[in-house]
């Protein structure tokens, strides 16, 4: 049977499209080792996966390999998922990775899932359980590493927000074997001591491998088992792991952590003055208040005041005795004028007088004035008294009637 | 200036009550002025707390015989 040739091109692209219809090599999941790996200056990645009896041709674009957040090296177990074609060029055929995972992260995920699911079952997530953050840390105490990212991060942040705080670091190696223990003996130490008031725990970001230390059962009962409030800030915002839910506090990020336990320290300033401000003008409002009600109370009192009342009275008394000497001073006066116009009146009718005008006053023997002549006889005797002396003088002669009638 | 046992948090707690006290206005005179005393007290109290010197940083590390000793430590950017 003859066929006809075909080309080396038409083939390759033949093989291709074979592939693409096939459901397994359109979408495969492949474990092995990674070879020969190549970052390419482009910005794909070009390597093998191999295990012990094959190997095959991988290459991952730029555009899926960014998302990957670890480093692919020789050596490293990987599980690839992609699909496998031809790069007819070659004849090569090759698989195209669209994700890697590092091998065993299916163990590492069951793992925590068990331990989450034990712990939580003792009860170690109980908010109940948790202790209270203290509102003001004094001194606060930071268990990680002293070289990464994250303890720059919380120092920085504490600076800037609270920077009365004392800040004691302890160490610690935050991946690998010896992680949780060295984890466990900072906590531990930081908590005998006295004057922590809090302490943050947790490392930047990483692989799932890398957070793995805070997936760790005895640090978790270390936690658990803490007297000072622990926060945890292990990754990003979206890495759980087991100290998160049992650290009393569980931040997302190690910049975040510092905020949280820290308050702003201008802002309490800022509060207490008014708080202060606040004080003062109550107690002042209060007090003018009492004075108020005080100086109503003394003008009431004044009122009633048995002195202002006797005051009164003073004054009237003063009134009537003013009125009286007014009177008194009337009446004198009065009478005065009285007593001169009779003097002057008695003077006018006063006999001396008459003695001036030429007229005698005639006295009886006995000195009594005789006014008219009915009594009178022949040789009585009679005093006859004039302005400038008297005459003794004997009656001869009575003409009995009117003297001026005749 | 810590002769009031408390906490800030506590201080600023027991200032707060005294100026709702207050600004009740059913404080005889004598308990407005010891509220008002007391309450100037906290603010001294707090206020000493807020102007504490710039905390230390420092680190524990272990010496060649594994005590641990602290050690100023020097944040570099």
């Amino acid at each position: 049977m003859s066929t006809k040739p075909l080309k080396v091109s038409e083939v390759n692209n033949y093989i291709k499209k074979v592939f693409a219809g096939d459901w397994l090599l359109s979408n495969i999941k492949v474990e092995g080792e990674i070879s020969n790996f190549k970052h390419h200056y482009s910005g794909h990645m070009y390597f093998s996966l191999k295990d012990e009896k094959g190997k095959i041709k991988c290459v991952m674009f730029k555009s899926d390999n960014q998302l990957v957040n670890f480093q692919l090296e020789d050596g490293l177990k990987v599980v690839i998922t992609g699909y496998i074609s031809v790069y007819e060029r070659e004849g090569d055929y090759q698989l195209y990775a669209k994700k890697v995972e590092k091998s065993g992260i299916g163990d590492l995920f069951q793992a925590f899932e068990e331990l989450k699911r034990k712990l939580e079952a003792e009860g170690l997530f109980e908010p109940s359980n948790k202790k209270d953050i203290p509102y003001m840390p004094r001194k606060i105490g930071v268990v990680t590493s002293s070289t990464g990212a994250a303890v720059r991060d919380i120092i920085t942040v504490i600076k800037r927000r609270f920077p009365i705080a004392d800040i004691l670091i302890y160490p610690v190696l935050v991946q690998g074997v010896q992680a949780p223990k060295e984890i466990c003996e900072g906590l531990l130490y930081l908590d005998s001591k006295e004057d922590i008031d809090v302490i943050i725990t947790g490392r930047g970001g990483g692989s799932i491998e890398e957070l793995f230390a805070f997936n760790d059962e005895l640090l978790a009962r270390t936690i658990y088992n803490m007297e000072t409030p622990v926060v945890s800030a292990v990754g990003h915002e979206t890495d759980f792991t087991i100290a998160d839910f049992v650290a009393d506090l569980r931040a997302p990020t190690p910049s975040a952590a510092a905020e949280i336990i820290t308050p702003e320290l201008n802002k309490l300033k800022e509060d207490l003055n008014n708080k202060l401000i606040k004080l003062n003008r109550i107690y002042f409002y209060l007090m003018e208040n009492h004075n108020k009600e005080l100086e109503y109370f003394r003008k009431d009192l004044n009122y009633y005041n048995p002195i202002n009342q006797l005051k009164d009275k003073y004054q009237l008394l003063d009134d009537l005795f003013r009125n009286l000497l007014f009177s008194m001073d009337r009446h004198i006066i009065d009478n005065k004028n009285k007593i001169e116009n009779l003097h002057s009146k008695i003077n006018y009718l006063s006999p001396i007088s008459s003695l001036d005008r030429g007229y005698t006053i005639t006295l009886d023997k006995d000195g009594n004035l005789i006014s008219n002549i009915k009594d009178m006889s022949i040789n009585d005797n009679i005093s006859l008294i004039f302005k400038d002396g008297m005459i003794e003088a004997k009656v001869v002669k009575i003409n009995r009637g009117e003297f001026y009638n005749e | 200036m810590n002769k009031l046992d408390l906490s800030y948090e506590e201080a600023v707690k027991e200032l707060e009550q005294i100026l709702k006290d207050l600004e009740s206005g059913e404080l005889s005179l004598k308990d407005s002025l010891d509220k008002f005393k007391r309450g100037v007290d906290l603010y001294n109290y707090c206020n000493e707390i807020l102007k504490h010197i710039e905390g230390e940083v420092k680190i524990l590390l272990k010496d060649k015989n594994g005590n641990l000793n602290e050690e100023v430590f020097d944040l570099e950017v």
